[in-house]
C-alpha cells in the first residue's frame, strides 16, 4: 500500500524505525519518474538517473521541513527530482560554452526582417526592435545586459549563474530588474504592454497552446 | 555585444508580460507541485498559483521542468491509481 502525503515526511524522519523501507521506496519511485521526464534525453542512461534519484534524496531530506501538504508528497519529491537532473544535464550540455565567447559571437543586425505580408506590422516590430536596442544600451547596466544576452541564447541560469559567481535566484532577479527597466521606458516613451503585446500577437503563449 | 532581431523579438514579448512582482525558480519550484495538481485534476487555480503559471511563460527552464513534470504524473497515474 503506497504512504499518503502524511505518512512520508514521518516516515522519512531520522528517528523512524521504517526510514530504511521508506527511503528505498522513494528512490524506486525516483527513478521511475526520471526514467520517463528523461526518456530520449542526450546524456539521461541508467548511471546519470542512479546518480540523480541519489542526490535528489539528498534534497528531499534537506527540504523536509518546508513540505506543507498542498500537493502529493510524490509529486513535490518529484519535482525536486526533475530541478536536480535538469540542471546536471544543462551543466553538461553547457560546459563548454563561455558566457565571454557568447559576447564575441556576430549576430544578424536587429534591423534585418523578414519580407511580410502585412508591411504595418512589420514596420511596428521593426520599430520596437530598434527602439529596443536603445533602450538596452542606455537603460541596462552591463551585468544585466549579459545575464539577458545569455538567457536569450537559451544558456540555462544555473549555468549563468556559476559562470557569473551568483545563484540562480539572483540571475532570475537581475533578469527581471532588466525587464522592469526595459518596460518602464517604454512607458516612458508612450507604449503600453497592450502596444507592445499587440505588435507581436501572432506569437502564442506557450502555456495556452 | 549585440543581439539578434529573434533574440529582441523575443524581450520585447517577454518585457510585455512582466510584472512588479514575480516568482523566481526556487518559488516556483516551491509551488509548482500544487500548480500541476491543479491543471491535471481541472481544480481552480488560485491567485497564488497564478504567479506559477506567469513564471513558466517567462522561464524556459522552469516550463521544461514542469512540461516533464506533468508527464511523469501522468504516466504514474496510469500505472499506479493509488499514487500519493
Amino acid at each position: 500500500m503506497t504512504p499518503s502525503s502524511h505518512e512520508w515526511p514521518a516516515r522519512l524522519a531520522p528517528a523512524c524505525i521504517d526510514r530504511d523501507a521508506a527511503l528505498a521506496e522513494l528512490r524506486t519511485l525516483l527513478i521511475k519518474g526520471l526514467h520517463t521526464g528523461l526518456s530520449g534525453r542526450a546524456g539521461a542512461d541508467e548511471g546519470f538517473i542512479e546518480d540523480v534519484a541519489q542526490m535528489s534524496l539528498v534534497r528531499i531530506l534537506d527540504h523536509l521541513p518546508s513540505f506543507e501538504g498542498r500537493s502529493a508528497f510524490t509529486t513535490w519529491a518529484l519535482a525536486i527530482a526533475l530541478r536536480v537532473a535538469f540542471i546536471e544535464l544543462r551543466r553538461k550540455h553547457w560546459n563548454d560554452v563561455s558566457l565571454d565567447a557568447l559576447k564575441e559571437q556576430n549576430p544578424d543586425h536587429a534591423d534585418a526582417t523578414e519580407p511580410s505580408p502585412d508591411p504595418l506590422g512589420q514596420a511596428s516590430r521593426a520599430s520596437l526592435i530598434t527602439m529596443m536596442h536603445r533602450l538596452i544600451q542606455r537603460e541596462l547596466t552591463p551585468l544585466q545586459r549579459d545575464v539577458l544576452l545569455a538567457e536569450l541564447n537559451a544558456m540555462p541560469q544555473d549555468e549563468i549563474a556559476t559562470q557569473l559567481g551568483r545563484t540562480r535566484n539572483t540571475i532570475y532577479k537581475l533578469g527581471h530588474d532588466a525587464r522592469r527597466a526595459l518596460k518602464r521606458a517604454f512607458e516612458a516613451a508612450g507604449y503600453t504592454a497592450a502596444d507592445v503585446l499587440g505588435v507581436f500577437a501572432e506569437t502564442s503563449n506557450p502555456l495556452s497552446s | 555585444m549585440s543581439f539578434t532581431s529573434e533574440q529582441i523579438s523575443n524581450l520585447v514579448r517577454q518585457v510585455g508580460i512582466t510584472r512588479d512582482s514575480e516568482l523566481n525558480c526556487n518559488e516556483c519550484l516551491h509551488h509548482v507541485a500544487e500548480f500541476a495538481e491543479c491543471e491535471l485534476t481541472g481544480r481552480q487555480v488560485t491567485e497564488a498559483l497564478e504567479a506559477v503559471r506567469h513564471h513558466l511563460t517567462l522561464c524556459i527552464e522552469c516550463k521544461e521542468e514542469y512540461d516533464e513534470l506533468l508527464k511523469v504524473l501522468r504516466a504514474l497515474d496510469d500505472s499506479s491509481p493509488a499514487a500519493s
